[in-house]
């Protein structure tokens, strides 16, 4: 009975002692660990479409329509969504507008669809602005019709719309 | 703002040349793979017209002292046609409404614009074309902190025919790449310059907080804390993240959901967080008067407030909210019984008696009608 029980507590230190081993190998391996940061951040970019209107060819403009008798007793012409913008942007950005000549000044009017109605001068001024996302945005356009006011039949007006972070 | 990548960071001087070129032109391509898979998955759409688009709207450069930093973007162009890109350098900055103004470059106090070469500057792009700019900036010796330009790069039509048949109003695309270089160390600080209220139903309080040092402050978040008179906390208004160039000051307007309409004295505390081991504050003690009201005019009742809102709609006094309302109160604008009592008469809420406030008195009465 005696040698028995001496039997099984011998045949335990082989186990007590591999435990050990286990235990001080993780504890070394811990130790020896190294713990790297991966920092991952994504560039912003955007992108900005013009959309083809109803009297908008996105590469030719904006052909301003004939003026109807109601254009002519309100003297403007009034065409809402005359041109569509799509933006995609991963970061907050704005569309700034403004005009490259004098001539057209007090002229035209623009504003996003719903919006409110800003000259459109040689200084910019924020048309849009959004968080990151898809958007698709319709612009109007109000052109006087007084007696002279800019003529863009002469030659084309360019509104520059500049996009940028916001 | 965003942030350069590995070829983005400067470089050690023993390095030739071409061994830089080498490790730029490696950091592009892996750039140019990573954006081209970012357009496709989230630009991922059928495209009926013209459409550019840049790779990097920001860069968040990081240099030492006397070193380069070499970096670059793309244009590309899934318009049917080819187009003329041109890159112009310029110097911009932000006004108080937060619009962008460009300037000549190297006018702006932390212009970096005479650090920057640019190559190429004008190109023509192919349909489904893409041209990579590179930009290298030299960073003097005695820089330090952040220092600031752009790009402007310009979409037209490369067919000039198109351009003489366009007629109306044509519309032009631009991109402006923001470049912020920091050179370090910079010195991050800033100051709470004034806080005030803008409006009491509900209160609405605007911080002034500014850039004081000469490194750009990012995600600067803070807190608008109102106390009553014995330190207890009536609101706590979080102001969200933004960005501040040095030198520059921003206004950032929050509104609680409660209103202040009961006399007492108020604390109004503005706290700042951009990243320093302290945070900034600046405070303001409300003190509203008791109201004192009196008939607007002859005829006429004591003013009376018909919800219990803090704001007195009934101006005539005759326990009605109708058009006599919005005409009394047009006529009595500048009278001494609406003057003295005007936070409870500022219907639209801006902190001020103005005409403003007849309209949306008027918008009041009209919604009462419906």
């Amino acid at each position: 009975m005696t040698s028995h029980r001496e039997t099984r507590r011998k045949s335990i230190w082989p186990w007590i002692g591999l435990l050990l081993l286990v235990v001080a190998a993780s504890t070394y391996a811990v130790q020896r660990s190294v713990t790297i940061h991966v920092r991952w951040k994504v560039l912003p970019y955007q992108t900005l479409r013009f959309v083809d209107g109803a009297r908008a060819d996105a590469a030719n403009g904006y052909a301003i329509p004939e003026p109807s008798p109601l254009d002519l007793d309100r003297g403007y012409i009034e065409d809402e969504n005359a041109i569509r913008l799509h933006v995609v942007s991963n970061t907050a950005w704005k569309i700034q507008v403004w005009v490259e000549s004098d001539d057209a000044s007090q002229d035209v009017l623009i504003r996003k669809h719903g919006g409110t109605y800003v000259v459109l001068g040689t200084s910019p001024t924020v048309l849009a602005s959004g968080s990151h996302g898809t958007y698709d945005l319709g612009v109007d356009y109000r052109v006087s019709l007084d007696d002279g006011a800019f003529e863009p039949s002469d030659r084309p007006l360019d509104i520059v719309y500049t996009i940028m972070s916001d | 703002m965003g942030s350069d990548g590995e070829d983005g960071r400067p470089r050690t001087a023993g390095r030739t040349e071409t061994t830089r070129w080498v490790e730029v032109l490696r950091g592009r391509r892996m750039r140019r793979v990573a954006t081209v898979l970012a357009l496709f998955f989230v630009a991922g759409w059928a495209c009926p017209a013209n459409a550019v688009s840049v790779s990097v709207s920001e860069f968040d450069l990081i240099g030492k002292p006397g070193g380069e930093v070499m970096t670059s973007f793309s244009v590309f162009n899934d318009d049917p046609e080819a187009v003329d890109v041109q890159i112009v350098i310029v110097d911009w900055d932000l006004d108080g409404e937060g619009v962008t103004r460009f300037h000549e470059p190297g006018t702006v106090t932390r212009s970096c614009a005479t650090w920057l070469d640019v190559t190429p500057t004008s190109f023509e792009l192919a349909s489904e074309g893409e041209t990579e700019i590179g930009l290298c900036l030299r960073i003097p010796k005695t820089a330090r902190g952040t220092f600031w330009t752009g790009l402007l790069v310009r979409i037209a039509s490369s067919d000039p025919l198109r351009r003489e048949r366009g007629a109306g109003l044509q519309p032009v695309r631009q991109f402006l790449v923001r470049i912020l270089q920091s050179v370090m160390p910079g010195t991050p600080d800033g100051r709470v310059r004034d806080v005030r209220t803008v409006g009491f139903t509900p209160l609405g309080v605007t911080a002034r907080f500014e850039n004081t040092g000469d490194a750009v402050l990012t995600d600067v978040d803070g807190l608008v804390v109102i106390e009553d008179r014995f330190g207890g906390s009536l609101a706590e208004i979080p102001i969200p993240p933004f960005d501040l160039l040095p030198g520059y000051a921003v206004d950032r307007t929050v509104r609680a959901e409660i209103g202040i309409t009961r006399a007492g004295a108020y604390l109004i505390r503005a706290v700042f967080d951009y990243g320093a081991e302290f945070l900034v504050a600046g405070q303001v003690v409300l003190r509203l008067a008791e109201l004192d009201l009196t008939p607007v005019a002859e005829g006429c009742g004591v003013p009376n407030d018909l919800d219990g809102d803090g704001l007195y709609e009934d101006v005539d006094g005759d326990g009605r909210l109708d058009r006599d309302d919005v005409e009394w109160l047009s006529d009595a604008f500048d009278a001494p019984p609406m003057v003295d009592n005007a936070r409870v008469f500022d219907f639209d809420n801006d902190g001020a008696l103005t005409a403003g406030d007849v309209d949306a008195l008027e918008a009041l009465v009209l919604r009462g009608a419906e």
